[in-house]
């Protein structure tokens, strides 16, 4: 008899743990905890963004994949951040000059890419967000993007039994935050690191992954004529230029920031890992090709009051030249990143 | 039968395992430590209101009627603002900070905001000072929570930072869109920067902090000061700003909005 209810104990017990284990099952993850580590070659500087506030989790990382992916974001539930960032064109919105955002709205700026964000102080073309965290407060309440207010988000997020569950397992807390949602998205795509393109192959190992002539000439080139600006290993200098686009701007750019007059017709200059996916260029898509862009620099400056002094006679390339940064610009392409089944919706 | 209960024992010797972080996690909620004071120092504690007013009269929301400097009438719809990094600046030279303490006051929860400092060093304080808004720090670290959370709708979301001063209605005068005035103070980086540290003068009377008791002090927030010196707002010519020039303009009339109307002791 005592064996008996022994067993029953032990069956009572057991069924009891598997329910309070169901929520662990839930979100088991393909993703183990050696592959949230992150990594970078000795080359990239130091982050800005180190995560010491914001310590990773396998289950944060999950949850804000979930949200990334989640068009619960947006007013009525079309639009998710995933929709203008895909990850097959390194999380830019393919061959779309403006992005439809909600009420196939159109933006009024070209969708970047989303990587290396750990070294990013600002974000936006303007540098309108400061920090990485609160960066996604900007597309979500945006009228012509996701047009939702944070205050709604948290309310459906918080009806929702499998984000309560999440959002437990990712914070031990009962209660959904936006710091905690913000927190989660950042776990993800402060993730999205770039540095496995055969340029960086070629850096680490020349013998093994050799540039070919013409991607050797192009990168002297884009060294002497590009660099300075498109600064390496990031191939951006994080600062705010005039480019010589238009000789007065419909969107003032950094101005609308800062509401300094020298800032006028400014936007942040672009990286250039994988340019080669993110088509089309320039802040409002205005460019197909990486040959129009080069052309605008060596033929197309316009002049203005606050264009770059280092373009104030444009940039002098050959045809050959400009075949060769092209060559050389398209080993900065890394389709093991495009390709990172972690990063898949 | 017996190795049947070998079997279920170790599932549920499997089970614990598999719950072993939850549990672990649970247990390393931390209460918040509490900094309890050591020595024989005493400690004391006031109150402070925060008044919201135009003129003599307590503000009330869309039902009040207003007049500012210039002769515009006015109503108010929304009015908040922050206050942060309060300072209270004893006789022998020392002064209280309080601890990291942000505080959003808004009209809509009525017209008066209370706040406490206590475990303040007894003794006799001659000044005050606080900060109308958010300390560019926290302007830049990220997802905050509380007072600061960007739920509260006191956050540019294009031109990422805080709200610190919110003023919006209407007035006839007004040549904005449908007569709306609406005044949005913000920006933290130079020359457009809003944060003004306020120090309202306690005049002849001190504020006197002793043991076992709670002194009382009583601030006046003025919104007819935002349009009245040193320079004058006229409706007709400027009925909004979101940052920029115009916000500093107000920002630099809001030093003179705060005053101490009483000191308890």
């Amino acid at each position: 008899m005592i064996t008996r209810i022994f067993i029953y104990c032990i069956i009572a017990f057991g069924i009891l743990n598997t329910i309070s284990c169901k929520i662990d099952s839930k979100v088991k993850p393909l993703v183990t905890d050696d592959d949230i580590v992150l990594s970078w070659p000795d080359y990239f500087p130091t982050p800005v963004y180190n995560f010491e506030e914001n310590p990773r989790t396998k289950e944060g990382f999950l949850l804000g994949k979930k949200l990334f992916y989640d068009p619960l974001l947006s007013r009525d539930n079309t639009i998710s951040c995933g929709s203008c960032h895909q990850q097959f064109v390194a999380f830019a919105h393919s061959d779309h000059d403006f992005s439809h955002g909600i009420d196939n709205l159109l933006g009024v700026r070209n969708s970047p890419v989303l990587f290396n964000l750990m070294w990013q102080k600002e974000f936006f073309w303007d540098g309108g967000s400061k920090h990485i965290e609160v960066q996604p407060i900007g597309p979500i309440t945006n009228p012509i993007e996701m047009d939702e207010t944070l205050e709604n988000v948290i309310t459906k997020l918080s009806n929702r039994a499998d984000y309560r569950s999440l959002f437990k397992s990712a914070f031990n807390s009962d209660s959904i935050t936006s710091q905690q949602m913000l927190k989660a998205l950042v776990q993800f795509m402060g993730s999205f690191i770039s540095a496995t393109s055969r340029y960086d192959k070629h850096l680490q190992d020349p013998g093994k992954h050799p540039f070919s002539t013409d991607e050797k000439s192009g990168l002297a080139i884009f060294e002497q004529k590009c660099g300075s600006c498109h600064a390496p290993p990031l191939f951006t200098d994080n600062s705010y230029r005039n480019n010589g686009l238009d000789e007065t701007f419909v969107d003032s750019g950094r101005f609308h920031i800062t509401n300094i007059n020298s800032d006028m017709g400014k936007f942040k200059v672009p990286t250039l890992r994988n340019i080669e996916l993110s088509y089309p260029y320039m802040h409002d898509g205005r460019f197909e090709s990486l040959e129009e862009v080069l052309s605008h620099y060596t033929n197309g400056v316009k002049q203005s009051g606050t264009l770059d002094p280092t373009l104030a006679n444009g940039i002098n390339l050959s045809a050959t030249e400009k075949t060769q940064i092209v060559a050389f610009l398209k080993t900065l392409t890394d389709i093991e990143f495009t390709k990172d089944e972690r990063f898949k919706e | 039968m017996k190795q049947l209960i070998n079997f279920f024992t170790l599932l549920f010797l499997l089970n614990l395992l598999a719950c072993k972080k939850d549990n672990e996690l649970k247990s390393d909620i931390k209460d918040p430590s509490i900094n309890t004071p050591t020595s024989n120092a005493k400690y004391g504690s006031v109150t402070i209101n925060f008044n919201n007013k135009a003129g003599s009269e307590s503000l009330q929301l869309n039902i009040g009627n207003y007049l500012n400097a210039n002769g515009d009438s006015f109503n108010v719809s929304k009015f908040k603002y922050y206050i942060s990094n309060i300072v209270l600046k004893n006789a022998d030279g020392t002064t209280f900070v309080e601890p990291e303490c942000y505080h959003l006051i808004d009209n809509r929860k009525g017209n008066k905001y209370s706040l406490i400092l206590d475990s303040v060093p007894v003794g006799t304080y001659n000044g005050i000072s606080f900060i109308l808004g958010v300390d560019s720090t926290r302007n830049t670290s990220g997802a905050q929570i509380g007072a600061l959370d960007p739920i509260n709708g006191m956050f540019w979301t294009w031109n990422q930072g805080y709200i610190f001063l919110m003023l919006e209605g209407n007035s006839p005068n007004s040549v904005g869109f449908n007569n709306a005035i609406v005044f949005h103070l913000g920006g933290f980086t130079p020359p457009y920067n809003c944060i003004r540290k306020v120090e309202p003068t306690f005049g002849t009377r001190d504020l006197i902090l002793s043991e076992n008791k709670v002194s009382k002090m009583e601030i006046k927030t003025d919104i007819l000061e935002m349009f009245e010196s040193p320079s004058l707002i006229k409706f007709a010519q400027t009925s909004e700003s979101m940052g920029g020039p115009i916000s500093v303009t107000i920002a630099n009339n809001c030093l003179n909005m705060f005053s101490i109307t009483s000191i308890e002791n």
